[in-house]
């Protein structure tokens, strides 16, 4: 039987962050249902926020002022002792990335170069052009290599094998192959990206299915803050697909049909750099009253020049091309707000660490742990991924070392075996991608940038009728090699599962906070909802608890850009 | 739109081997290769199966072949590739099918290990280290590369040679030789000479299939070729036998026959300091009046091919001017790396261009597909490193046929009829000059009698580019002969190419399979003998050669 000491399901950022530290001291290896060079990671364009010195002498920055601007671009829900680790820490880990060989954009004199992006006080986010996190995930997966860190690229995890609320290993399929095999381990660690994916215009991959928070979940572990997801302003229009927040932080414009840049109505200090809430419901504002053109608006880059465009967004000239058709140098983008950030997950304290069950360590988007609140900041999310993808990883490895194998139950296999032929099996008629499609759809419609109660009640209604509707899907594909359409249906079933929790936190919420955005509910509860939302699983759906949220020194204010 | 896609399906569960099913669907404008593959997926059969994760061209995991070239199915236009509302859908080739579209990428992502694909450092020191914004821009554009397996599967070389390194994990060694805080640098040419630095013929099919546009050709491979020279690990002795031969002789092979620049005795005489051959042998005023460059593969092996050309041009009253003293454009030098010893061919050549130039002709016509491609591309940034003044206009023989084309004149009357099928080559040399391959097509199109060919498809190299030719015969020869089997299974009498190392490299192939007892009922024609005969021979021109 394959055996690790330590197993990080997903190869991300977060993931090969925590195989990294934790392979310098135990056996780990990663698992992960794509190439860890297919991960999500590398999608992230804009950049990572770190206080250089140096710089940040020179421009009037501190960490206070990092933390500051993340504690209050949480919309104070943020735990306040793991904010001030993201931002302290930041520093030391650019420093590391550097040493692998990242290749931030530098100035003319030869420093990492910094830019503006929203909700920071200040340029402080370093960048490698508009392709941060695949210049990242590519220094990531070298130093895999060169430390020699296992990899099961292309084996997705079906189950968890829990004995006496400790964790044992895991049930995987291997697709190539098309086996299921047992993998055991002293601990896992969750490392498997965001939920995106529950929404029809989203910035995500079709991987982003929250594997790794549905095994939990049914594993027995709450999640948490499910309900905040952050949507992106400036989604290629239909498409969703990201245009990075670097285009306004270069100085790009926000423009209505009437070519009025818009955003002086909502932020007249910060412009189109306000935090992502404040412009996402901004943007979705002016196309809900008419102001928009055909359901978008533009963003205009034009007078950035060519050159400028060509170097700092060559990525984005080229997505807009790709896809649209445009030509950015010449024409604005049509752009719309797109699901793209994951606040809630797994709950880890600031060592990753997983509440409620042993041995489990969660890290990167898919975890809570939180310093994103009620919403992140634009370039604090490859940051998540690396300080404490590290610390988790420390952890992690740590515990295995004071930590015995324990035995796997011999029904550990059978058991989802079983589960999976008769899904494969099934006679059922109705499709998982039609299933798929009107979820993710209404999602977009009733749960997205602003909720009210009818809305949200009809979702939770619709939603119980999908998961019937699930039990009776079919399969064409009856083989066990790569049978894509078996792992679909596996990752619709955790859709399903999550969607259901965003959409019960989100209707007990009765607020306005962050990316949750309530029009029955117009202003933030601080009285009665300035917690974090928990939800475990029961035979009836979601249950709802909650939990204080950690304040160290920043008292709520009102939040204005 | 209805649009038929023909798609290769395999499951190892169920079938013994590989078919093509086809499925109806109607496309929508805007809709990706990728989005119909969804489609299709999700509507008609469940289990097609591909890989595809971000569907916005970062993450790599969908490239495919569609009508025999490799690309990103997610970045693909699916109206822009319907050819008879047909789309051909097939897996990645070189690698292992899995199931469908998916193949096994292992052994592509073994080139990528092998390489040492990570910074090696001895800095233990604690601050960042500065790099110039210029360094770093060079390597941000080479860092683009997802490893999606595109040109690995489109890569000629690695075709006939599977020890080949490959695109992909040449441009990783080039981010890391040229990253100054990298300590193994010379290191890694060295072991990349190794290991096949100059087995690519610069070909270029690589960049076609590049979903992140890397210019491998020239901002990869050539520019490691010059770092190799630099280090002197490069280039490879058959190169150096070559270059010497040009120091020697001015030119890339060496005088055996009379030049065709010797030739024409009667029409030789002086142009303002140059010693030139000009030919006007037609009534009246000429339409226009321009130099010709033959390159020295025409000049001295090729001699009918420079009386075709010449021909081409009396018959449409086109002055030709003939400089007696053109050597090397420098390819040689250029495409194994010796930049730097290349100026004296450079400068010789620019004076007599712009001597033309300051007198009153302006446009430099090249009938060498290879000298094209340099006076374009490097002759630009060369004047500027020597100081010199680049005051003319490069064209190729057959665009400046085009251009005339669209001038109205192009004499296309009484064209002589020419009863053949055949495929047009359309050489690697002619592309990187940003020629399309259209421009010679409509052209062939011209002259009656010709069945015409094309087809999409990689694999369409000669092998006689890049200094393969010299320094791996054995690969060469193996790439013209498969170019020339896919012709031929296309039913064509021959290739026809405007390219003097093309046709060099084709009837050496073919030469070889004669030896080998397969000799192979196949022509190969030169594009200029075939105007030329379309045009009516010119009696003057024959008699005088």
């Amino acid at each position: 039987m394959i055996t690790h000491d330590l197993l990080i399901i997903g190869g991300g950022l977060a993931g090969m962050r925590a195989a990294l530290e934790a392979g310098k001291n135990v056996d780990v290896a990663i698992i992960s249902k794509l190439h860890p060079l297919r991960s999500h990671s590398g999608a992230a364009q804009g950049g990572i926020a770190s206080v250089l010195d140096g710089w940040a002498q020179k421009i009037g920055d501190s960490l206070e002022s990092h933390i500051q601007d993340t504690v209050k671009g949480s919309d104070y829900l943020g735990d306040q002792d793991a904010i001030e680790i993201l931002c302290n820490e930041a520093p030391e880990n650019i420093k590391i990335l550097d040493r692998m060989g990242a290749l931030f954009s530098r100035t003319d004199e030869g420093w990492i170069s910094q830019r503006d992006f929203g909700g920071h006080s200040y340029a402080r986010t370093c960048y490698a052009s508009d392709k941060t996190g695949h210049i990242l995930l590519q220094t990531l997966y070298e130093q895999m290599m060169k430390q020699r860190v296992k990899v099961y690229p292309e084996w997705h995890v079906v189950s968890l094998i829990i004995h006496e609320n400790k964790c044992r290993g895991l049930v995987a399929y291997d697709m190539a192959r098309g086996e299921l095999q047992v993998i055991r381990a002293k601990a896992i660690l969750f490392a498997t990206g965001g939920y995106g994916r529950a929404y029809g215009i989203t910035s995500n991959a079709h991987a982003n299915t929250g594997d790794g928070l549905a095994l939990a979940y049914r594993a027995g572990v709450p999640l948490q803050d499910m309900e905040f997801v952050q949507f992106h302003p400036t989604g290629l229009y239909k498409h969703g697909i990201l245009i990075t927040e670097g285009a306004r932080g270069e100085g790009g414009y926000l423009i209505n049909k009437d070519g009025e840049r818009f955003m002086e109505r909502y932020a007249p200090n910060k412009m189109e750099l306000a935090s992502r809430d404040v412009v996402s419901r901004a943007v979705q504002t002016e196309i809900d009253e008419g102001r928009g053109i055909d359901g978008y608006v533009h963003l205009d880059l034009r007078h950035l020049g060519k050159e400028l465009i060509m170097s700092r967004l060559s990525q984005i000239h080229d997505i807009a091309l790709s896809f649209s058709g445009i030509d950015c140098t010449k024409d604005p983008i049509p752009i719309q707000p797109t699901a793209h950030y994951s606040m809630g997950g797994i709950p880890t304290d600031v060592d990753g660490r997983v509440s409620g069950v042993n041995s489990l360590f969660a890290a990167g988007e898919c975890a809570c742990v939180s310093v994103h609140g009620a919403n992140r900041l634009g370039g604090n999310s490859m940051l998540e991924t690396i300080v404490f993808g590290s610390r988790a990883g420390i952890k992690a490895a740590e515990y295995v070392k004071r930590t015995a194998l324990q035995p796997i139950p011999a029904d550990a296999v059978p058991l989802i075996e079983q589960e999976i032929k008769l899904m494969i099996n099934s006679k059922g008629k109705e499709n998982a991608a039609d299933i798929s499609a009107e979820l993710q759809s209404n999602m977009t419609l009733k749960c997205g940038i602003f909720r009210d109660i009818d809305g949200l009640t009809q979702m939770q209604q619709l939603i119980i009728e999908l998961k019937e509707r699930f039990n009776n899907i079919g399969i064409k594909d009856k083989g066990m090699t790569f049978n894509t359409e078996l792992i679909e249906a596996l990752e619709l079933k955790n859709i399903l599962d999550f969607s259901q929790i965003i959409v019960a936190g989100a209707l007990a919420r009765e607020e306005s906070r962050g990316a949750h955005s309530r029009t029955d509910f117009p202003n933030r509860d601080d009285e009665h909802w300035m917690k974090h939302t928990l939800a475990y699983k029961s035979e009836q759906g979601p249950v709802l608890d909650y939990k204080p949220v950690t304040i160290t020194r920043y008292n709520p204010q009102r939040r204005v850009y | 739109m209805q649009v038929k896609f023909k798609i290769f399906r395999f499951n190892p569960d169920l079938d013994a081997r590989p078919y093509h099913q086809d499925f109806e669907l109607d496309v929508a404008n805007g809709m990706t290769i990728l989005d119909c593959l969804i489609y299709i997926k999700n509507e008609q059969d469940g289990s097609l199966t591909f890989r595809r994760s971000c569907r916005s061209g970062i993450c790599g995991s969908c490239a495919v072949r569609v009508n025999h070239r490799a690309m990103l199915a997610c970045k693909t236009q699916a109206l822009d590739v319907v050819i008879d509302g047909v789309v051909l859908v097939e897996p990645l080739v070189h690698l292992r099918p899995i199931k469908d579209l998916a193949v096994d990428l292992e052994p592509f992502y073994q080139t990528i290990e092998k390489v040492q694909p990570w910074l090696v450092t001895d800095h233990t020191n604690e601050e960042i280290p500065a790099i110039s914004s210029k360094d770093s821009k060079t390597l941000n554009k080479v860092s683009d590369c997802i490893f999606c397996g595109a040109c690995y599967s489109d890569c000629n070389v690695i075709d006939v040679d599977r020890s080949f390194a490959g695109p992909s994990a040449i441009a990783k060694t080039y981010r890391f030789a040229c990253d100054p805080r990298d300590i193994l640098g010379s290191e890694r040419i060295k072991q990349l000479v190794e290991s096949g630095l100059y087995k690519c013929p610069v070909d270029q099919e690589c960049e076609i299939a590049c979903p992140k546009d890397i210019s491998l050709r020239r901002d990869v491979i050539e520019e490691l070729r010059c770092t190799a020279v630099t280090g002197n690990f490069g280039p490879l002795p058959a190169h150096k036998r070559l270059i010497m031969s040009v120091l020697d002789t001015g030119a890339s092979v060496p005088v055996t026959t009379t030049p065709a620049v010797d030739m024409y005795k009667d029409h030789e005489h002086d142009f303002h300091g140059i010693k030139e051959l000009f030919i006007k042998e037609f009534e009246g005023e000429p339409v226009a009046e321009v130099v010709l460059f033959f390159g020295c593969i025409i000049n001295r092996r090729q001699q009918d091919t420079a009386a075709a050309i010449i021909n081409i041009f009396q018959h449409n009253k086109v002055a030709v001017h003939i400089p007696k003293k053109q050597v090397c454009c420098g390819s040689p030098f250029m495409r194994v790396g010796m930049r730097e010893t290349m100026k004296p061919f450079v400068t010789q050549n620019f004076e007599i261009f712009n001597t033309y130039a300051n007198n009153g002709v302006t446009h430099i016509l090249t009938s060498c597909s290879g000298c094209n491609s340099t006076f374009r591309h490097d002759y630009p940034a060369l004047a500027l490193e020597y100081g010199l003044n680049f005051d003319f206009q490069i064209y190729d023989v057959g665009e400046y046929m085009t251009i005339m084309d669209e001038d109205g004149t192009l004499n296309l009357k009484d064209m002589k009829n020419i009863a053949m099928k055949t495929m047009y080559h359309y050489p690697c040399h002619i592309r990187a000059s940003d020629l399309d391959e259209s421009i010679y097509v409509n052209l062939i199109r011209k002259i009656p009698g010709i069945e015409l060919v094309q087809v999409p498809s990689s694999g369409l190299c000669c092998g006689g580019g890049g200094g393969v030719r010299a320094a791996y015969p054995d690969i060469s020869d193996k790439l013209a002969i498969r170019r020339m089997e896919i012709a031929r299974d296309e039913g064509v009498d021959g290739l026809l190419t405007n390219c003097p190392f093309c046709i060099l490299s084709f009837e050496r192939g073919l030469g070889l399979k004669k030896e080998a007892g397969e000799a192979m009922d196949f022509g190969i024609f030169d594009f200029y003998k075939i105007f030329s005969m379309a045009f009516g021979e010119d009696e003057m021109i024959k008699e005088s050669y």
